[in-house]
């Protein structure tokens, strides 16, 4: 329990090494490009081209009743905040997931936190979220919307999502070099997730006990958080914020004190992994 | 503890212990398990070492393959930790070996950077030492290849390099020097002899007997975990090289005989041996415990109780009474959060539909009293007009809706109803006759709750004409909007 608030500590402290880390990293990626570091904002973009398409205007009226506008660009707002969330978790967890596993050779030959490594990866991904999130806000605005009144949630939920998809990361990681047919299990998991998250699909709407469960999840909570802090209130959040709350820090706590301790148990012998 | 400032490296009884897996799905049952007792599967790679190192002073260590050499480096520069013992450092350490910490991928100016920043280095630091890396590293060109297409001597220049001007306190190499070319080598060792004058600490190893002699001060000799001699250079490396003549002389099986040997008393080395050690070093020290002394189940008692503490600290991650009562605590909060969430949803839902079912009833049931009451009116004025079908719901709007198109309708079907009504004004018996018996029961019973669904809201009781499913969902976000206003 204290160790696993230490490492949380440890991110806060070698907060300046994660972002100097970050942006070497961008550089690297991104160097070689002919358009350099616009593909940070042009990537996200075509990422979610796709679902722009089919559901942005294919399947609008299925997931929008009592909408106050006609306009499409209100949904597509609605649905590019879950987007901008849940693209982000996912590029975060599965690239901190992997990124213990992928530095180890040079880790295990030089002083360095190694739990740091998921924030770094972490933060590269941050990119996502801020270019998705503008765009969504823009969509909402040329629709002629305002912002939810519950904006200042939105500093919550961030930090929430922080918190949740460095646990989750960090918990994976340990698990990802002990037994790596565990990627196939964490890929699944997240190609699931987004349509369990309601991403696309308003799970507030779905009144029955498959809707019931899947709202208690911590994706969900994440995703309709955001959007309540950001799109409009949500009703159906705000009646079980309650329970999808306790849930949701149990849960993190959990994968962060198990995470913790496979971390550290295995941080002296992941020499042997390598 | 110890504590002694003037030294560099203290390092008091230093044990390594690693473990030799049977197979990766026993050590995650192992792991998995909190309070295991697991089978003696250990290796001793240090069997309790003691040195110490002044500031200036080069340290060469030699010994064989597999003497713990490089495991003496890495818990010296932190990297992994002792299992038993005292380590203490005073400044920082860095770390080279052949070609290590060098992304292959990226060329080798992107190395540097990549390096100094995962080093702590800011930015500007890594613009400024940049230039005075690549000149010394002599690799001109090539710094902006990628570091794969480099030759093993070219990686070690490199490493070396970056080390060099990271301005450690403390330098540790492991066999980096072996690989570089001869001039290079002398320009290494003018870049140590400059660290030695400055006041710092190099720590290496090598395989070179002559490197050895050229720079360090002092030799440990490692051997089979164990620290065989410790000296000033032009002692030990004398005895070192004539050992090693002598054991190369030796024929091939002897040779075999002994090093098994060696490596079974790795293996059968136990915390009870240090127990042992550490009794002995206190019964030699200035006051020993005088019942220590004289009784000898004392010091049996003093070495079980020593070995268990150090059984204890051997195997120190472990998964605590107190960290698996929070995860079982969480895990049931979770379970139980969800448990009733899920619970009182269903039970919501099962209200509404009972809520939904009552008005539905109340509603019919109020008509029936109202075409009732109009019937008797009637009956009074006129006493036969043909009868007709009577359809409670016009079906064609009941379907899909916004809330806004309900409240219209609500009003549209009040308005249908009454116009059937004064349509079918002379309704007569076959809707009394088949009607009232089968809906008086449910006209009392549900009475009372009817009547507080219907006078609420219009919008619920219009939409709860409509049969079953097809309108559930706007049946709930109505009973939402409802709640919330």
């Amino acid at each position: 329990m204290i160790n696993a608030l230490k490492i949380l500590w440890e991110q806060v402290t070698n907060l300046p090494l994660i972002i100097r880390m970050v942006k070497f990293g961008d550089q690297n990626t991104y160097g070689s490009f002919i358009l350099g570091q616009t593909w940070k904002i042009v990537n996200p973009i075509l990422q979610v081209t796709a679902y722009f398409l089919v559901f942005g205007l294919g399947f609008r009226q299925v997931t929008m009743p009592g909408a106050p506008t006609s306009s499409p660009l209100y949904y597509l707002a609605w649905m590019m905040f879950g987007m901008a969330i849940w693209r982000f978790m996912n590029e975060a967890i599965m690239n901190g997931s992997s990124s213990i596993k992928r530095q180890l050779k040079i880790v295990t030959k030089m002083k360095f936190p190694m739990s740091v490594l998921p924030s770094i990866s972490i933060g590269t991904s941050i990119w996502t979220l801020i270019v998705l999130t503008v765009l969504g806000l823009a969509f909402l605005f040329i629709s002629g919307q305002p912002i939810s009144s519950h904006w200042p949630w939105v500093i919550y939920y961030l930090i929430a999502t922080l918190i949740f998809v460095y646990s989750f990361a960090l918990f994976n990681s340990t698990i990802l070099i002990i037994i790596p047919d565990y990627i196939s299990i964490l890929r699944l998991v997240m190609s699931m997730g987004m349509w369990f998250a309601g991403v696309i699909f308003n799970l507030g709407q779905m009144n029955n006990l498959v809707g019931d469960i899947l709202r208690l999840t911590p994706f969900y909570y994440l995703v309709a958080g955001y959007r309540d802090a950001l799109f409009a209130p949500d009703p159906v959040l705000a009646r079980e914020f309650t329970s999808t709350t306790i849930i949701f820090w149990c849960s993190v706590l959990l994968l962060l004190i198990v995470g913790t301790y496979l971390h550290r148990s295995f941080k002296d012998i992941f020499v042997e992994y390598k | 503890m110890i504590d002694d400032e003037e030294m560099k490296i203290v390092t008091k009884n230093v044990t390594k212990k690693f473990e030799l897996e049977s197979s990766k799905k026993k050590h995650i049952k192992e792991l998995l398990t909190p309070f295991r007792k697991k089978e003696d599967n250990s290796f001793w790679s240090l069997k309790g070492v003691t040195f110490d190192v002044k500031p200036g002073e080069a340290v060469g260590v030699v010994g064989l393959n597999g003497s713990g050499k490089s495991t003496l480096l890495n818990i010296v520069s932190g990297i992994y930790p002792q299992t038993t013992g005292e380590v203490q450092i005073n400044g920082d350490t860095s770390i080279i070996s052949i070609g290590a910490g060098l992304k292959e991928n990226l060329s080798g100016r992107d190395n540097i950077d990549f390096k100094l920043l995962m080093m702590g280095f800011t930015n500007a630091q890594v613009k400024e030492t940049m230039p005075s890396i690549i000149e010394f590293s002599e690799l001109g060109e090539f710094i902006d290849q990628p570091v794969k297409t480099y030759s093993s001597g070219m990686k070690s220049k490199l490493g070396f390099s970056i080390m060099a001007h990271t301005d450690p306190d403390i330098m540790i190499i492991d066999e980096a020097l072996s690989v570089g070319d001869s001039t290079f080598a002398s320009k290494s060792f003018d870049k140590i002899r400059e660290f030695k004058k400055q006041g710092k600490t190099i720590f290496f190893v090598s395989h070179s007997n002559n490197q050895i002699k050229e720079i360090a001060d002092t030799v440990l000799w490692m051997h089979y975990g164990e620290l065989r001699e410790n000296g000033p250079a032009d002692v030990v490396m004398p005895h070192y090289i004539r050992w090693q003549k002598e054991f190369n002389a030796l024929p091939r099986k002897k040779r075999e005989k002994y090093m098994s040997q060696r490596k079974k008393l790795q293996r059968d080395f136990s915390v009870q041996d240090i127990a042992e050690a550490e009794l002995r070093e206190t019964l030699e020290g200035p006051n020993p415990d005088p019942t220590l002394v004289e009784s000898r189940k004392a010091r049996a008692e003093f070495v079980t109780k020593e070995s268990k503490k150090l059984n204890k600290r051997s195997n120190p991650h472990r998964l605590g009474w107190v960290n698996l009562a929070i995860i079982f605590a969480l895990i049931f909060t979770i379970g139980y959060t969800a448990y009733t969430t899920v619970h009182s949803a269903e039970a919501q839902r099962i209200e509404v539909k009972q809520k939904k079912e009552a008005s539905r009833k109340a509603k019919i049931a109020n008509e029936k009293k109202a075409s009732e009451k109009r019937k008797s009116k009637k009956e009074k004025r006129e006493s036969s007009v043909i009868t007709s079908e009577y359809s409670p719901v016009p079906e064609s709007q009941i379907t899909n809706e916004t809330p806004a198109s309900i409240l219209q309708d609500a009003g549209n079907q009040e308005d249908a109803g009454n116009q059937e009504d004064a349509g079918n004004q002379g309704d007569t018996g076959n809707q009394s006759i088949a009607g009232n018996p089968a809906n008086a029961g449910n006209q009392a019973n549900t009475g009372s709750q009817a009547n507080v669904g219907g006078q609420t809201d219009s919008g619920n009781q219009t939409d709860s004409q409509a049969p079953g499913d097809a309108t559930d969902v706007q049946g709930t976000t109505d009973a939402d909007s409802n709640g919330v206003n």
